[in-house]
Parts: C-alpha cells; structure tokens; sequence
C-alpha cells in the first residue's frame, strides 16, 4: 500500500465516521424538537389550568347573600387569572418557533426572561388570591359572592 | 493531516458543547418548572374553592366560618411553591450549563409534607363542619 493509497482509505473512514456523526447529530435534533414540543405543551397545560381556575373563581357561589352586595372582587381575579393564561399562550407559541429556529442552528440558549415573567404573573395572583381571601374573611362577606 | 484536522475541529466542537444533551436537558428543567407552576395554580385555585364553597361554612349564618383560614394556608403554599420553584429553576439552569447538576430530595420532602399537612386539614374540616350531611360539596 502506497502513501496515496493509504490516504484514500483514511479518507474514506473518515467519510464514514462523519456520515455517521450526521446521522447521529440528526437524531439528537429529532430528540431536541420533541421536547421542545414537549415544553409547549407543558407552557399550554399551565396556561389551561390558570384560565379554568379564572373560570372557576368567577362560577363559583358561595351563601346566598342580599342582591344589594353584589360588587365583588372574584371577577375581577378570574379575569387577571384568565387573561395572564391567554398572555402564556401567546408568549409561548412564539418562544416555541424561536426555540426551533434555535435547535436548527445550534445556538440555543434557555430563557429566563419569560420564567420571570410567568413566576411574576403567578405571584401575583397568590398575592391577589391571598388578599381576596383575607377581605373575605375580615371585611364584609361580599368579596366572595359572584353572580 | 487530515485527521488532526478533523481531531481540532472536534476539540472546538466539544469545548463549545460540553454536553451533547444540553438543549434537551434544559428543556427538561424548563417543564420540571412549569409542572411545579402548574402544582402552584392548583393549591392557590383550591384555596379560592375552599373560602367559596359551601361546604365550609356553617349553614344558615352570616359568616365565613374558619374555612378561610384553611383557604389561605393552600394558597400561601402555593404562593411559596411559585418561589421556590423559580429559584430551583435557575440553579439547575447553571448546574446543567457547568456540568454540575445533583438531584435534591430536599424540596420534594418538603412539599410532601406540606401537601400532606393540607390534606389533613382539609380532612379535619370536612368532619368539623356542622350538618355537613346536607348538601355536602354543593356550590349552589
């Protein structure tokens, strides 16, 4: 075997490994785009639950009390909870494509910002719900009463 | 010549990727945290449930009765549950990025024993509230 020869073969090794080495970076991604599909459907699954509990905070009644004390504040926490859902929704749908767009080039960096943002959305609404019950329980009874 | 080259590249390649799993690893950690969010929402939607239904409230009187004390525990948890979780998010994000992650029992000990505490109370209300056979869970 001459030198040529040998650096043929070497070539073609060579060619082999990498032709796996793309197969394998291929199944990496596979794996990469499937959980982040699973971490839209996570974000989705949070956004569901914040606006079925909006949706239960407003539906559910209490005692029945005069009609008269009927400015309650229950709506109002179902309808933050509510919208902050929809804001998950929106937020995370872009962040799905940007994570995409991120795997497919390999520049992909975990977000923080919107983590932030969601655990500061949610605080808030422990704060509001802690509130809520706290009026409920030493002011007038009404905070609770929804239509 | 050929295979130093390919060595070095590979070198570049590993120094800029430590771990081949890092985008699914912090994907993971990314839904780790949204479960304990979701977790979150639940406690403090059961508090709200708690105060509102009738079930903890002494029939036929004007107050609230103690249910809202129960009430707040759930949602204070759950107000805790959020902070914690987010501060967990972020150290694991850093273990992950420099190779360092451990599991820890610690938190979810703790939250089972909170979790636990709750459902105690939830138990001992349930069998505290007067006439509590009539018109058990009705929201009205």
């Amino acid at each position: 075997m001459n030198i040529k020869e040998f650096d043929r073969v070497q070539l073609s090794t060579l060619m082999k490994v990498d032709d796996e080495k793309l197969k394998q970076q291929n199944l990496s991604r596979a794996i990469d785009r499937s959980a982040n599909e699973r971490t839209f459907l996570a974000w989705m699954r949070a956004a569901i639950a914040l606006m079925g509990f909006g949706v239960v905070i407003v539906r559910l009644r209490v005692v029945q009390l005069p009609v008269h004390h009927r400015h309650a504040i229950g709506w109002k926490l179902g309808l933050i909870f509510s919208l902050v859902g929809l804001a998950t929704v929106l937020i995370s749908t872009k962040h799905y494509f940007t994570v995409r767009h991120q795997i497919d080039s390999d520049t992909y960096e975990p977000p923080d910002g919107m983590v932030l943002f969601f655990s500061f959305a949610v605080g808030l609404l422990g704060i509001g719900v802690i509130y809520a019950i706290l009026a409920a329980a030493h002011g007038s009874v009404t905070v609770v009463i929804p239509d | 010549m050929l295979l130093k080259l390919k060595s070095t590249k590979l070198n570049t390649e590993k120094t800029k990727r430590p771990n081949p799993s890092r985008v699914r690893d912090h994907l993971a950690n990314e839904r780790t945290y949204l479960a304990w969010m979701r977790t979150a929402i639940s406690l403090m939607g059961f508090g709200v449930v708690i105060v509102r239904l009738r079930t903890f409230h002494p029939p036929l009187l004007p107050t609230t009765g103690n249910g809202w004390k129960l009430g707040l525990l759930f949602s204070a948890v759950g107000l805790l549950t959020v902070l914690f979780s987010t501060k967990h998010y972020f150290g694991v994000r850093h273990d992950i990025d420099y190779d360092t992650y451990e599991p820890t029992d610690r938190w979810v000990i703790l939250f089972s024993l909170a979790i636990a505490i709750l459902g105690a109370g939830v138990i001992y209300y349930i069998f505290t509230v007067p006439s509590s056979s009539f018109g058990l869970m009705t929201p009205e």
